[in-house]
């Protein structure tokens, strides 16, 4: 078994100009909401989109609507971040609707320039698995980009997508085993 | 197709991957799967990263691009235009509110006191017999006598215009009279506050010597109530009744009328029948030869003259009965009937007035709440409406633009 991968991985920049300003009456703490969830709302958003351009003004679209409505944000109703996701899923929507854009991920494959020679054949399972998760239907990608790019927990995917948590825990494995399928047909 | 189990084992197996924990060796596959799709995050630019970081720290400042259409709404002017708006419909209702029962601007306040009963002067009418004592001004209107008419049907010059119709289906003329006699009369309460009470008597007596009529029974407890029976010309007995109205308030207002023209007639022939008995024993009396047959002519004729003389009378009062109506007036002392300061009122406005005043504000501003509440309640159940419709109407747009990708 492979080694544990941290989440976040290269990110370079940090945070450093104070938000004290962004902090809820409710108790949101914008700025720690903020930080926490940057780059999985822009991976969760880059996925469904298919689209790094798009991403970026997506994810900055959905911080800032979340920024402007932090004020609405009810704990009752669900955890901080499914709250966001909520707003960034709506924004990434609205992207789809606006530019009409195909969201069949036509990424930019991450080139695994630094793979060396050895890892060869982790390298074409990227690509396999990469492969599938773009053949993948919308809702099915999204399912995986909000539990392995974004980090989600089942409770909150299923606050996200407006379902039970059996329901998201359901969806979730029929997608799984869709990429778990292309990847046994490949080996 | 998974069991419930199993689909819960691998789940299970994908937390304990992506959380680094060791998963069952015969799940070792989905781990892997786990983690390579875990891999292919995508990670932000760092420049744009950067970026976002900026414009997080500066709380995302609007763009000029965006600033300058849109119109940013005062904080204060929600509250506002609930003010103005509210202050607008008071305005409405209070201007299309009714000033109650037409009760005029002189229906002023006044001293009051005075006597604890006093029984105003009354005028005799000559036809009803209820009144004793003269009035000075009332006597003056004594209703006009009707002339004799030996035909009876035909219109008397004193009785005025010819009266309307009586009400009902049907021809007022299909037996055959030409003139019909209607008698009308009306019935009005009218409430003033008690210190307008002597004040209102005497605006109600003005009203039937002015239009000349005359009263033929009054009473009025002063500060209490009073009684009034007037008997005006049935040409103006409207305008009677609107000069009435104007006293007070109005808390009861009927008005009757009867087709009396059977009763006219009838006494009208019975006038024509003693004349004519008495032109016969006239003629009888000059051809009588003997004293016998004199005396018993002459004794005829003393009934039949009596006769004449009392058809007469009766016609007369039944005709007046179609000419003059009458009207009752009933004075009630009201304290909630407020009413505004005449302009001769010395009394001024006191704390009672303003007591009254107060609870009247209440009283209308709790009824324009309660307007406004109606008006409210639909009009916002058709904006949530809409906006819920609205609202789903975007979140299926939505899903269908995921499906459609």
């Amino acid at each position: 078994m492979d080694a544990p991968v941290p989440r976040s991985t290269d990110v370079t920049s940090t945070l450093t100009l104070p938000l004290s300003a962004a902090r809820s009456r409710q108790g949101l703490d914008f700025d720690a909401l903020y930080r926490a969830a940057r780059d999985d709302v822009y991976a969760y958003v880059a996925t469904l989109l298919g689209d790094r351009s798009a991403a970026e003004d997506v994810t900055a679209s959905a911080f800032e609507r979340a920024y402007r409505k932090q004020r609405t944000y009810k704990a009752a109703r669900g955890s901080e971040r499914a709250w966001l996701f909520g707003i960034a899923r709506n924004a990434a929507l609205d992207e789809l609707r606006r530019r009409k854009r195909s969201a069949a991920l036509t990424t930019e494959p991450e080139a695994d320039l630094a793979a060396p020679e050895d890892a060869a054949d982790l390298a074409m399972r990227r690509a396999v698995v990469r492969s599938a998760l773009a053949d993948l239907p919308p809702r099915e990608r999204e399912l995986i980009a909000l539990k392995f790019h974004a980090g989600l927990d089942n409770a909150e995917l299923a606050a996200v997508l407006g379902v039970s948590v059996s329901n998201a825990g359901t969806l979730l494995h029929r997608a799984v085993t869709k990429l778990r399928k292309a990847l046994d047909e490949h080996a | 197709m998974s069991t419930p189990e199993t689909l819960d084992r691998e789940l299970a197996a994908l937390e304990d991957a992506l959380a680094g924990r060791p998963v069952d060796p015969d799940l070792a596959d989905l781990a892997e799967l786990a983690v390579l799709v875990r891999d292919e995050r995508p990670v932000p630019d760092p420049a744009f990263a950067s970026s976002l970081d900026e414009r997080a720290g500066a709380g995302f400042p609007r763009s000029a691009k965006r600033r300058m259409p849109a119109f940013s709404w005062p904080k204060i002017t929600l509250p506002a235009l609930g003010v103005a708006a509210s202050v607008f419909l008071v305005v409405v209702i209070a201007t299309s509110i009714p000033s109650g029962g037409g009760d005029g601007g002189d229906s002023a306040s006044s001293g009051g006191g005075g006597s604890a009963a006093t029984s105003l002067p009354e005028s005799d009418s000559g036809s009803s017999g209820a009144g004793s004592s003269g009035s000075s001004r009332a006597q003056k209107r004594a209703a006009p006598s009707v002339a004799e008419d030996s035909a009876g049907s035909s219109a008397p010059s004193s009785v005025g215009p010819v009266p309307p119709e009586p009400p009902g289906p049907g021809n007022p003329n299909a037996d055959g009279r030409d003139r019909r006699y209607v008698e009308r009369s009306a019935q009005i309460v009218i409430a003033t506050p008690p210190r307008d009470i002597d004040r209102a008597a005497a605006k109600i007596i003005k009203v039937a010597d002015d239009l000349g009529g005359f009263v033929v029974a009054s009473q009025v407890s002063s500060g209490s109530s009073g009684e009034f029976e007037l008997r005006v010309p049935e040409r103006r007995l409207q305008t009677a009744l609107s000069r009435l109205s104007a006293v007070g308030k109005v808390r009861e207002r009927t008005q009757a009328s009867q087709d009396i023209t059977g009763a006219v007639v009838s006494v009208a022939e019975r006038l024509k029948d003693a004349r004519t008995e008495r032109r016969s024993l006239l003629r009888q009396l000059a051809n009588a030869t003997t004293v016998n047959q004199t005396a018993s002519i002459r004794a005829r004729l003393r009934i039949v003259s009596g006769q004449i003389g009392s058809a007469k009378r009766d016609l007369r009062n039944v005709k007046r009965r179609a000419s003059y109506s009458t009207i009752s007036v009933q004075l009630l002392a009201d304290r909630r009937s407020a009413s505004a300061p005449d302009d001769d009122d010395s009394s001024g406005w006191t704390p009672g007035d303003a007591w009254r005043d107060a609870g009247r504000i209440l009283e209308v501003s709790a009824g324009v709440l309660m307007i406004a509440a109606a008006l409210a309640l639909p009009v916002g159940l058709v904006v949530l409406l809409v906006w819920l419709a609205m609202r789903q109407g975007t979140h299926r747009r939505r899903e269908r633009a995921l499906d459609a990708v």
